[in-house]
């Protein structure tokens, strides 16, 4: 009797789902620096990643800037835990300290919006022993109803003009990112007295010149264009468009 | 209410109730024609001296004559015509509409992703456009599910249709729509009946499936729709069984069965419901048999490898719901007590997190020890029945939006474009319990109708109907309510509600087959 099930199931199996298959990458082999597209929110939410990386300059969502190994008792378990108890481990492994010197942020440089999310591998690699942990970067959304996309590699990338993806600027009270038209652009610290953030924006900007600056309530420090000029991009000195 | 068919061995022929009619010879003589004098057994072959009496009389095909059946073609096509277009135009008539796909990734399984607007949840609008993907590793369940079968025709119609992307829900909506048509029209043909009754009745059925109820998961990516047209040709496939069981006849009752229980696990219910459906006929039990076998392999089967009992569902947001004794019941569950203050919580809240870790390390109850609970605990059995009761009498997903994004509708907003059940269902929400009764009258009257020997075998197959359909509404009750708790009831009820909602139609006609063959003596006999 179950055997016809099964044949059945199998002829159907064959008949529809046969096109889903596709190449698959070992979790164990994603090199720090590689980008991953991950433009369904499956894949995102998706415990493990097992699709093949591709070049950075090509539309992606995601960068991993740390690969490391998964330690503890959870890790001891021949069969991968259940997402509720794997994400607590993930959020502890994916050391946070890495990211700023990948990103190459300078101490008035900010990133904005940028998140991270753990990989682990897939049940059969955990059943493997592979106790590999992948972290990644994802980058704010520049499109408001589509998925985030980057077509730049995120390492070192607060050195170079696609960094407007990741730092946050204003426009009309609205925070976003400074890809898109804005007024206003953050700069590190906050916390400071008017002539600091002056200093600072100075710093920032390689200079005021056809500048102004903002000290906002929270005493936060921001710059912007003379005459309320919307620009897109980045002030930092040097990426200006 | 076949007034078109003789009585045999009752004291009056059927048309003897209008003095107006026994007036023509020739009706009566295709009254005489149409049935039988003797009650055949079903099977047996009849005398050539009676199909010669009356295959010039009864119009229909060749084969419906020879076996004293009408099935009015001409209506029937006319009926199938008519439903179809009008489902078309419920369907499509002043922008589309459906169910928003909250959630449901089944046609990932066919290489496809709805790249819908990522600022959503997914439950605001309909996004009825895939487009093909390359999903890897454990992004794309394995599920397996017969309403594959359909998305995959779906997605041979989208550029056939000059729709957008690789498979666009409406393509199906259109599919579904005609096929829709297609089981009106068959209900027309194998319903017995005058041939308005047949199409009041075929109608009847056509409002379910156009109902706001339903007609939304017609251009969705759920698998209820493949499951719910499959239960409609299902519904056709053993009306013609029942009406004379031959071997191609049980045949044909495996393909729409098959497609039902397919759909999703839950639909296994469908198995006992179908064999007990297959084997209560006279004759061709063996293939019968075989039928059932072949269907209760592939359901086992079915439920064995797509089936995962997610028992916090069950336990902590069904069970353990506002209860006062939930340590003592976690205990009886074999979870531990000390997960009581987890009463409650889903998955997803923050304060499950906890929790999470003693959970996955307690044992786990199974669905036959969730199952004892209840029945040696009344209480708990009483309210989780009485959440799925509200399930079915909800009717309608309201927490889905029905229509695409820019259609000037808000979030969420609902269609009403036909709400005759929905309105009737008012009357399930103010007594959630008429649905249990809704059932029992409807088996109930089937019971009569099938046990009433006036009755000829054509209109005692609508009686094993109204027999079947409260046994299969009931058995997916029972299941879903097991299986899902009081989590997303409403939707996970759907085939229920269907079920239920087909007993309306099916309950009248076999009350008023039965009302009709109380008296001996006929109405007009006595007023002369």
């Amino acid at each position: 009797m179950l055997l016809w099930g099964r044949c059945t199931a199998l002829l159907l199996l064959c008949a529809t789902a046969c096109t889903a298959a596709t190449t698959t990458h070992p979790s164990a082999s994603m090199p720090v620096g590689s980008c991953h597209v991950m433009s369904q929110p499956e894949e995102l939410y998706a415990l493990s990643d097992v699709r093949p990386p591709v070049p950075c300059h090509r539309p992606h969502q995601t960068e991993t800037y740390l690969v490391t190994q998964l330690s503890g008792p959870l890790a001891s378990a021949p069969i991968r835990p259940p997402h509720e108890l794997l994400v607590p481990m993930v959020t502890a492994g994916c050391d946070y300290r890495p990211i700023r010197p990948y990103l190459a942020a300078g101490p008035h440089d900010a990133q904005w919006g940028v998140s991270v999310w753990g990989k682990v591998p897939t049940p059969d690699e955990w059943a493997a022993g592979d106790r590999t942990l992948r972290c990644d970067l994802l980058v704010p959304t520049t499109h408001p109803n589509g998925g985030p996309t980057l077509t730049a590699p995120l390492r070192g990338i607060m050195a170079r003009p696609e960094s407007a993806a990741i730092r946050r600027c204003n426009l009309e009270g609205r925070d976003l990112q400074c890809a898109l038209p804005h007024e206003w652009e953050w700069v590190e610290p906050q916390g400071l007295t008017r002539n600091r953030c002056r200093a600072n924006a100075a710093m920032f900007a390689g200079g005021l010149r056809g500048l102004r600056i903002r000290l906002g309530r929270d005493r936060s420090c921001w710059v912007g264009q003379e005459r309320h000029r919307i620009s897109v991009g980045t002030l930092r000195n040097g990426m200006m468009a | 209410m076949t007034l078109d068919q003789h009585e045999s061995g009752g004291p009056t022929a059927w048309g003897d109730r209008f003095p107006d009619q026994p007036a023509s010879r020739r009706r009566r003589l295709a009254w005489l024609g149409s049935r039988p004098r003797t009650q055949p057994t079903l099977g047996a072959p009849e005398s050539d001296a009676g199909k010669h009496r009356r295959t010039w009389l009864v119009p229909g095909s060749r084969r419906a004559r020879q076996r004293g059946v009408r099935r009015y073609p001409l209506v029937a096509v006319i009926v199938g015509v008519v439903w179809a277009a009008i489902m078309q135009v419920r369907l499509f008539a002043g922008g589309h509409v459906g169910l928003a796909g909250f959630g449901e990734n089944l046609p990932c399984r066919l290489g496809l992703a709805s790249f819908g607007n990522r600022a959503l949840a997914g439950w605001e609008h309909v996004q009825p456009t895939w487009t093909s993907h390359a999903w890897t590793g454990e992004t794309c369940p394995p599920e397996l599910s017969t309403a594959l079968l359909a998305q995959a025709a779906g997605k041979w119609l989208t550029p056939l249709l000059g729709y957008p992307g690789a498979l666009d829900l409406r393509a199906l909506g259109v599919m579904f729509g005609l096929l829709i048509g297609v089981i009106c029209g068959l209900l027309v043909a194998v319903v017995p009946g005058r041939p308005v009754v047949r199409v009041a009745f075929a109608s009847a059925v056509g409002l379910v499936y156009a109902d706001a109820a339903f007609a939304g998961y017609l251009i969705s990516p759920y698998a209820e729709p493949t499951a719910l047209v499959a239960a409609g040709f299902l519904v056709v496939a053993l009306l013609f069984l029942w009406e004379r069981p031959t071997v191609p006849r049980v045949l044909a009752t495996a393909a729409p069965a098959l497609l039902v229980i397919g759909a999703r696990p839950e639909y296994v219910t469908f198995v006992p419901v179908v064999a007990f459906a297959l084997l209560w006929v006279r004759g061709r039990r063996i293939v019968a048999l075989m039928v059932a076998t072949w269907l209760a392999g592939i359901g086992i089967f079915h439920t064995v490898t797509e089936a995962r009992f997610d028992d916090h569902k069950v336990v902590f947001q069904t069970i353990l719901y506002d209860d006062p004794t939930a340590a003592a019941d976690l205990t009886s569950l074999g979870l531990d007590p000390k997960l009581a203050p987890a009463a409650g919580l889903s998955r997803n809240s923050a304060g499950w997190v906890s929790f999470a870790d003693r959970y996955h390390r307690t044992a786990h109850p199974s669905p036959l020890r969730v199952a004892g609970f209840y029945a040696t605990r009344p209480w708990h059995a009483i309210r989780t029945v009485g959440w799925g009761f509200q399930g079915v009498a909800g009717l309608s997903p309201h927490y889905l939006g029905s229509y695409p994004e820019g259609a000037g509708r808000p979030e969420g907003a609902r269609e009403h474009r036909v709400v005759v059940y929905s309105t009737l269902w008012e009357i399930l929400r103010k007594g959630p319990l008429l649905t249990l009764v809704l059932w029992v009258a409807t088996a109930g009257a089937g019971y009569l109708v099938v046990r009433r020997r006036s009755l000829t075998a054509s209109e005692k197959t609508l009686g094993r109907l109204a027999v079947v359909l409260p046994l299969a509404a009931m058995a997916q009750f029972a299941v879903v309510i097991l299986v899902h708790g009081r989590v997303e009831t409403v939707r996970h009820m759907a085939m229920t509600s269907w079920l239920t909602a087909l007993c309306v139609p099916v309950l009248a006609m076999a009350v008023t087959l039965v009302m009709t063959r109380l008296s001996p003596t006929p109405r007009w006999q006595h007023s002369n």
